[in-house]
């Protein structure tokens, strides 16, 4: 069973430090390990500022929420940020429900949430 | 609906995660057939996702020859119980980790699910004892036109 009918992951860069990913599909305890193989290659790469666009994730569980914690955490002790877009209104509810709508940026597009992340790493 | 009243579907899963999935679908369908609205549906999928994992961490290992979840539906008159079953040691649901709904949120990458499953469902039990394994017991009911 291959875990790419479930989830896509797209990334691209944006600058030297800024890159956008973008889940498409289910992220559940089966896929987000790719997920998660895709945001850990981008930090590798020098990319701490990161834009997670949620308009096409369908699922989303506590795994995956775990690793989008654990992903903010590694990028923020690197002096950059992780911003979130365009979650579906169930997915929002989840992050209201765990009160990390509290801790995640959320934008309302891709464009909106690239601007400040290269506004933040201009400044710092 | 009334004549699926007192029915029963139990599935059991490997306790693989690709497995997660059929247990989200397999439950989604039957909470359709009990005209349940979408957004109970989803919630009833999460919280079953969620039971699911929880089942994974800690129930038997792959290798260990007895790693099956039991996904049990119980149609009752205006509910649905869903009951998730694993083989696993148990653990102590009074002092497993879980984030609350309120106060300081902390950047902790555990214990979502937990908090999750008790959010969406109208009620929860788990019950685990040593070596039989633990079982979580949710519920969700109906709502009638006029609570929509």
């Amino acid at each position: 069973m291959g875990n790419t009918v479930n989830l896509q992951v797209h990334t691209r860069c944006v600058d030297t430090q800024t890159a956008v990913v973008e889940f498409e599909g289910e992220m559940d305890v089966y896929t987000t390990p790719q997920a998660k193989e895709a945001m850990l290659d981008l930090l590798d790469k020098g990319y701490h500022h990161l834009v997670v666009n949620l308009q096409r994730a369908e699922y989303l569980d506590s795994t995956a929420l775990g690793m989008l914690v654990g992903t903010l955490k590694r990028v923020r002790e690197q002096g950059g940020d992780l911003r979130l877009v365009a979650p579906p209104p169930r997915i929002r509810r989840l992050l209201e429900i765990t009160r990390l709508v509290n801790v995640f940026p959320i934008d309302a597009s891709e464009q909106e949430a690239t601007e400040k992340l290269t506004q933040e790493g201009m400044e710092s | 609906m009334a004549a699926c009243t007192g029915c029963q579907v139990e599935l059991r899963l490997p306790n693989r995660p690709e497995f997660v999935a059929v247990a989200r679908l397999a439950v989604s369908a039957v909470a359709c057939r009990m005209n349940f609205d979408i957004e109970a549906i989803e919630d009833i999928k999460v919280a079953v996702g969620e039971a699911c994992n929880n089942a994974i961490e800690h129930g038997c290992p792959a290798s260990s020859g007895s790693e099956m979840i039991i996904l049990r539906c119980d149609l009752e008159e205006g509910a649905l119980a869903i009951t998730v079953r694993d083989s696993g040691d148990g653990f102590d649901p009074a002092t497993a980790t879980r984030q609350r709904p309120s106060g300081t949120v902390t950047l902790s990458e555990r214990g979502l699910g937990m908090l999750l499953i008790e959010s969406l469902m109208d009620e929860v039990d788990f019950s685990s004892s040593p070596g039989d394994g633990t079982q979580v017991r949710m519920v969700k009911r109906l709502r009638t036109t006029e609570e929509r």
